[in-house]
């Protein structure tokens, strides 16, 4: 029988751009002369729920498997369809890719029904969600539904290769059910995702993602990354400019999203990169124009000269910068190092050279206290100048303790007290309630958006932290 | 027609043998250790009917002060639906015995009588059924 892959991204994940695993994975399979299709569930999962009476019900089910009875037969349906989806692909291997932990949820029910409509397809799954609550890999997760009979087998790790290795049959391939995995030696040899499968009309913000490093430069305890990617691995310039220009070339679409923990790790191979996007936008209309996003570390003013905020304003850039705590003390603990002007800097020139900031904030980071509050507070009032002036968007997200990861290995250190949820925490050494931290992130946002206008938001699960509080 | 697989985990105590046991009118036999997997594909909506036969009075050996020492029993102690485990609880709940010679069923998923017990599984789609049940799986 010949090999048909159908390689899907599990919903639920907050975000209505594509997500690019299934196009990657297509694409090497290509190269290997397997037929394969992509599917990217998510955004139709995603767009069924867009306005759905029972949205916030529904998505008790995915982040936390809560079964209102009001929302049965939606449910149902949806474990339907997304199985339906795959199943009319007539699949030999249904390899399914799970971008963050939650998707464990749906992952187990999908698979059930899965076995049922496809009774003679191998399941594999693999990504970043695999792993336990993002900090190493959930064993316990992949044994546990390997033992059910829900899959057949999973991949840890950079899959690049290894699903290669899995559909050729070499099931004791590093990384294949074991957590001994090995990374990809050079990210500039993995081929030109493919989109054919996908239907760009489907996405709200219609964007290439496009995966130009793994790992990152800085240490920051709370993060999760570092953990599981301990080396920077970069792109050059040249190999990620013959990906832009060829995805220009086969979807017409030059908005791109850089789905790596920082555009500028590598500042000498980040200016080429802007250079050649400069080029390219030299003599085209603003609508023609390459435009992208991507994840911005702060460093001090001496390298990110007056330069580089012309090849971004040039370039149409929009940095997602990770500023995390305002307070300083509290930032430089955690492993960001940089000083209070170098934001009044990049605020500035962001401001000066029209390059549009999205500020990420960790609220009530587990270090911080109730006079950090206060100061959070006013610092965003001292700053309203820049909302919607370079400062496009404030996204806030509730601080959770990542097992696996610095801060949750200093946890003792500071006196936190862990709950069986990232989210659910408590420093004793500061004896902050959950209700202050609610509280105060209520009034973070109400002061973000009423008092100083700017456009402020927050991911699913920390929205209904917000609605549980009557907000 | 789609079928749903079920699984069930037996496991059999001896005493003077072991019962028998048929679900659905196919015969249960316990591997060494006694216990079984029995596995079954079934169309949905479906009553499931295990039914428990050769147990007699003299397969519960008693001391002298009337503790059990032996006894020949059957408990269902696992079972799945569509690969979903159902939890401890909600099996409880679902498995309706009736003691041969009796009229009224009782939930129990421990077997040291003969008798018959009924599962009844009212919708034709497993995960709704998993659902409405409020039966997940274990985080």
């Amino acid at each position: 029988m010949t090999e048909k892959v159908v390689l899907c991204a599990i919903p639920y994940v907050d975000t209505v751009e594509p997500i690019m695993a299934p196009a990657l994975l297509k694409s090497i399979l290509m190269e290997e002369g397997v037929n394969s299709i992509a599917i990217d569930l998510n955004i139709e999962i995603v767009n069924k729920l867009k306005n759905h009476p029972n949205k916030k019900n529904i998505l008790d089910f995915f982040f936390s498997q809560i079964i209102h009875k009001n929302c049965i037969d939606d449910l149902t349906e949806i474990v339907n369809y997304s199985a339906n989806r795959i199943a009319e692909q007539h699949p030999t291997t249904i390899a399914l890719s799970l971008l963050i932990y939650s998707c464990q949820i749906f992952t187990r029910w999908l698979c059930s029904k899965l076995r049922q409509l496809c009774p003679d397809a191998r399941i594999v799954i693999g990504g970043t969600g695999i792993r336990n609550h993002i900090g190493n890999v959930n064993e316990d997760f992949c044994e546990q539904i390997k033992e059910l009979g829900l899959i057949d087998d999973y991949i840890v790790g950079d899959g690049d290769v290894s699903l290669v290795e899995y559909i050729k049959g070499n099931v004791d391939y590093p990384g294949i059910n074991s957590s001994n995995w090995q990374k990809v030696p050079d990210m500039n040899a993995l081929p030109i995702p493919n989109f054919d499968d996908y239907n760009f009309s489907l996405y709200e913000k219609i964007v290439i993602p496009i995966n130009d490093s793994r790992g990152c430069v800085k240490n920051c305890e709370f993060c999760d990354v570092i953990e599981y990617w301990q080396k920077f691995q970069f792109r050059n310039a040249e190999n990620i400019w013959e990906e832009m220009a060829h995805q220009i070339k086969c979807y017409g679409i030059t908005q791109f999203s850089f789905r790596s923990s920082l555009i500028n790790g590598n500042l000498k191979e980040f200016k080429k990169l802007l250079s050649y996007m400069q080029e390219y936008n030299k003599d085209k209309s603003k609508e023609k124009q390459i435009g992208w996003e991507g994840y911005f570390i702060i460093r001090a003013p001496t390298h990110h000269k007056k330069e580089l905020w012309e090849m971004m304003r040039d370039t149409n850039a929009v940095l997602l910068v990770g500023i995390e705590s305002v307070v300083y003390q509290v930032r430089y603990k955690m492993g960001k190092t940089f000083v209070d002007s170098d934001i009044t800097y990049h605020l500035d020139m962001g401001r000066q050279y029209n390059v549009k900031l999205v500020l990420l904030i960790i609220v009530a980071y587990p270090t911080e206290t109730l006079e950090d509050y206060e100061y959070s507070k006013q610092w965003f009032r001292d700053h309203k100048q820049y909302a919607n002036d370079s400062v496009v968007y404030v996204s806030l997200s509730y601080a959770s303790i990542l097992p696996g990861t610095q801060l949750s290995r200093r946890s003792d250190e500071y006196g936190i007290k862990k709950g069986k949820l990232p989210s659910i925490w408590i420093n004793q050494n500061l004896s902050i309630t959950n209700d202050q931290k609610r509280e105060y992130l209520i009034d973070l946002y109400r002061i973000c958006t009423e008092e100083c206008g700017f456009i402020t938001g927050s991911n699913e699960q920390t929205l209904e932290t917000l609605s549980d509080v009557d907000y | 027609m789609l079928t749903t697989n079920i699984s069930f985990k037996l496991e059999f105590s001896e005493s003077n043998g072991v019962m028998s046991v048929s679900i659905n009118g196919t015969n249960v036999t316990p591997e060494s250790g006694g216990n079984v997997v029995f596995l079954q594909e079934v169309i949905l909506p479906s009553q499931i009917e295990i039914l428990l036969t050769g147990k007699s009075p003299d397969d519960t050996i008693l001391d002298e002060k009337g503790n059990i020492l032996t006894d020949k029993y059957v408990k269902l102690s696992n079972m799945s639906i569509g690969n979903v485990p159902i939890n401890k609880r909600l099996l409880f709940n679902i498995c309706e015995f009736t003691p041969d010679g009796e009229l009224e069923s009782i939930k129990d998923t421990f077997y040291a009588f003969n008798g018959k017990v009924l599962i009844n599984i009212n919708e034709d789609d497993f995960i709704k059924w998993h659902l409405k049940q409020d039966n997940k799986f274990t985080l």
